[in-house]
């Protein structure tokens, strides 16, 4: 077991990747009643084409990674997990991103039943043709739930708008068209590509003892039979620089429009990332100082009444591809366009200010430090971190070493005319 | 761990001080509470969006921006709530205790006060009241926060539910007031409203954080201090307690709108409200009912029917409400209806196993127990016992929720009535 102190910080963490491939990583929080337990694979929507050796690639449905996040609730058993997890107060939940599968729960008591279970439920698939057939009803009403909220579909819009070919541009729950293909057969194949422990992470934070807590979970890896480890082959296709739409519209029954905009980072950018961390670090500080609540450009138009405080904006970083969104509502989005539009080339020449670099950097390292009082954020930043073969708990150093010059020249990359995307949604025509 | 809270008086203003190591955060969190009323509901919502505008050393939301940010991003929020009778405005900074940082030079809590204080006490004026364009410009953000409504349908399915509940009763208003008010409220209205409730209305301090209590009383004590210079006389009080009366019959509402999928809700009276013994079976209840994933709405209307992605229930506690909310097929509406009647209709035929009833108590004393972990539920818990006069700690709450029998369930049972069927397609 490897433990690491981060004495400024206050915390420690410890660490052990199991025989089986399992890496585990718990994280005690002194005085908390609560623990937030969290299993992920390595697998999301964007693994829709893959193998285990060269010759067996397969491309799937869409839309599969969240029907067996789904469908890994059922148990040969006939109980229901949501209850077993119900008699010792836990609350579970799980969810499927672009990348990752996440399976988690909450308790503040009966901690080891609460995570035993958790590996278990995961660990153990029951798939028949009646219960994949009836989750379809499910899922088609869930896809139709999200059809209907207008920040979702301005977003999907955004990103095919944005990509060609990247799995990006399918929604992560895929069509309720697509989800009828799916087949037990196709679900076992890729969990069984997906759900080995060497593709998989378990992260633990709050009211518990560490060294009991990986004792616990090596020993239930332990009594358990998987396969060997295999490689994972993934396919990713190939995006052009060039946006498939600059722009993008759609009508809906909402009370006030809504705009979001970015850029689509040019993949020379991503060839010559070093570390992924500090990137993504250092394009979030150039996008909190540029759109941040302290920045001009907030401030103008947000005293012109062109945007509100739902305005944010996020950057989102992947293998092949990456991209930043900003956006909110806005009574009117056209106008929006054509003020970014005249601002951007002079902001780009004129570049960012030293006091504004420094204050957005305290900024960001308080909302780091704050964010140290909140167990699932630490859980999934610190799993999100890990896959991407980074550390959590080397933000903080990472964000007090960059500079001025470096976030000058990340703002010129990325703040590229041609590869600015929009997308709107209006109201309806009365 | 237990947060206990120490509290004392200055002036006539609440000071409820909780120590504790536990954050890498300090809270500094003000509660006023109005009473909830057409008159001023919309005021009191757009109030505390002006005072972010500016203050008089900060006079434009760029330099109180800038202030917030060089306090390591002091997270200085507000909002406005509804509490049975109470329209609830809550004003407070989080801000990062100076321990784990680098050499900050002062005290961080001592500047998020400060701040908070100047924040309510010295806003940006301009000919003696607030800026003209300030609050033309919230108007106009209010505007639009009330119009987007519209846009997440099982909010607004969640609004006019109650609002076809509460006809006639000023609990069916919206937390954020009314857009028709908007053209009415100007900057000379706006301020003496402000001063009214500065003067008039109850207020509560809360401080959570790595202090030891003597010490955060005096951080906080020019803030204080200054609040208290504004009482003139005793501060207005009011029962937040409002329980909505049984109906007669069942009000079936039928609304339309462009959508993929329906929203059927119901709405029905409990005649318990937060303060009564019978609350915390009356929160078990609604676990039975609607609140986990094991609960009978989830498992019945969702995981045995497949006819919904959501079917949940909820208390509005201060106004002894139960409200469930379902998304479905519009085709399936008498379906739907039907088995969300059925499962009523078990619960006041004490058809509910030891082990579903178990669960229950499990989880709901597991949700207590977690909002010790979050500073601003532990503050707004205690708020809230204040508020209602309610006398049950969270210990006692603990006790009172383990010790719920099968027969206070369907003692409860008889007492909840379908008030409103409401549905959206």
């Amino acid at each position: 077991m490897q433990k690491t102190d981060y004495p400024h910080l206050g915390e420690t963490l410890y660490a052990k990747q199991l025989p089986n491939g399992l890496g585990v990583y718990v994280l005690p929080k002194k005085g908390f009643n609560k623990t937030y337990a969290l299993l992920a694979t390595k697998y999301g929507s964007i693994d829709n084409d893959f193998g285990q050796t060269k010759a067996e690639r397969q491309q799937v449905v869409d839309g599969i990674a969240h029907f067996l996040e789904h469908k890994l609730f059922e148990q040969s058993s006939g109980h229901d997990v949501f209850s077993q997890f119900s008699n010792y107060g836990a609350s579970v939940n799980a969810y499927t991103s672009y990348t990752h599968t996440a399976y988690l729960f909450s308790c503040t008591s009966n901690l080891p039943q609460n995570l035993l279970f958790l590996l278990d439920f995961v660990q153990a698939p029951y798939f028949t043709n009646e219960n994949v057939a009836k989750e379809k009803g499910i899922i088609t009403q869930e896809l139709q739930m999200y059809a209907d909220d207008p920040d979702w579909r301005l977003r999907l819009n955004f990103l095919q708008a944005l990509f060609k070919v990247a799995p990006l541009r399918i929604d992560i729950g895929g069509t309720p068209e697509s989800i009828l293909k799916i087949t037990k057969e196709a679900l076992y194949h890729c969990y069984q590509t997906f759900y080995h422990p060497s593709n998989m992470a378990l992260c633990i934070v709050g009211a518990l003892d560490p060294h009991e807590i990986i004792n616990l979970v090596a020993a239930n890896q332990a009594e358990k039979k998987f396969a060997p480890i295999k490689p994972i082959y993934r396919y990713l296709p190939q995006e052009p620089d060039q946006l498939n739409k600059i722009y993008h519209e759609q009508k809906m029954p909402v009370g006030v429009p809504k705009i979001l905009f970015g850029f689509k980072e040019r993949a020379k950018n991503l060839k010559q990332i070093n570390k992924k961390l500090q990137f993504e670090l250092l394009t979030e500080l150039v996008l909190e100082i540029t759109f941040g609540l302290g920045s001009t450009w907030f401030q103008d138009l947000y005293q012109a009444g062109l945007i509100d405080n739902s305005f944010g904006y996020e950057y989102s970083l992947f293998n092949n591809y990456a991209f930043s969104t900003m956006g909110g509502s806005s009574p009117d989005p056209a106008k929006v366009i054509k003020i970014i539009k005249e601002w951007l080339p002079s902001y780009i020449t004129q570049g960012l200010k030293q006091a504004d670099f420094d204050r957005i950097k305290r900024k960001e390292l308080g909302f780091w430090l704050s964010a140290l009082d909140s167990p699932e954020f630490i859980a999934k930043q610190f799993l999100n971190y890990k896959f991407n073969g980074d550390d959590f708990f080397e933000i903080i150093p990472l964000l007090n070493s960059l500079t001025l010059a470096e976030a000058n020249e990340r703002l010129r990359q990325h703040f590229d005319q041609e590869q600015l995307c929009f997308s709107v949604i209006k109201p309806l025509d009365n | 761990m237990n947060e206990e809270f120490v509290s004392t008086k200055i002036g006539d203003i609440g000071l409820h001080l909780c120590s504790t190591p536990k954050f890498k955060t300090n809270l500094i969190m003000l509660c006023l509470a109005q009473e909830l009323n057409p008159c001023h509901v919309t005021k009191h919502a757009l109030l505390p969006m002006v005072l972010k505008r500016g203050t008089k050393k900060f006079p434009t939301n760029l330099l109180l921006n800038h202030h917030l940010d060089e306090l390591y991003g002091a997270d200085l929020f507000n909002y406005v709530v509804k509490m049975g009778n109470a329209q609830l405005l809550i004003l407070g900074v989080e801000i990062c205790n100076e321990q784990y940082l680098p050499e900050t030079g002062s005290s961080l809590c001592n500047a998020g006060a400060k701040l908070l204080s100047e924040l309510l006490t010295q806003p940006a004026l301009e000919e003696g009241y607030f800026k003209k364009t300030y609050v033309s410009g919230e108007k106009k953000i209010l505007a639009q926060r009330i119009k987007s409504l519209l846009d997440d349908k099982g909010q607004y399915a969640k609004q006019r539910t109650i609002e076809e509940l509460c006809a006639n009763d000023p609990y069916a208003l919206f937390s954020i007031g009314r857009a028709a008010d908007l053209p009415l409220i100007d900057e000379v209205n706006l301020y003496k409203y402000y001063h009214d409730i500065l003067r008039n209305c109850p207020l509560d301090l809360y401080f959570i954080g790595n202090l030891p209590p003597n010490k955060a009383a005096k951080e906080l004590e020019p803030l204080l201090q200054n609040l208290a210079s504004y009482s003139l006389r005793q501060r207005r009080s009011f029962a937040t307690t409002d329980l909505k009366q049984p109906a007669e019959q069942v009000n079936y509402v039928n609304e339309s709108q462009k959508l993929q999928q329906a929203k059927l809700n119901l709405g029905c009276t409990t005649s318990i409200a937060y303060a009564d013994p019978n609350y915390p079976a009356l929160m078990v209840y609604n676990g039975l009912l609607g609140s986990f994933p094991h609960s009978k709405l989830f498992q019945n209307v969702r995981e045995k029917a497949s006819l919904a992605y959501y079917a949940s229930s909820s208390l509005e506690s201060h106004k002894g409400l139960l409200l469930i909310h379902t998304g479905i097929d519009p085709k399936q509406y008498d379906e739907a209806l039907k088995i969300i009647q059925e499962q009523l209709q078990l619960l006041k035929a004490g058809s509910f196993t030891k082990e579903e009833l178990d669960q229950t108590k499990q989880c709901l004393i597991n949700r207590v127990q977690e909002q010790q972990d979050d500073t601003k539920d532990l503050a707004l818990f205690h708020y809230a016992q204040l508020l209602s006069g309610s006398q049950r700690t969270k210990s006692l709450l603990l006790q009172e929720l383990a010790s719920v029998t099968p027969a206070d369930i369907t003692r409860i049972a008889e007492r909840v009535q379908i008030n409103t069927v409401y549905f959206l397609s």
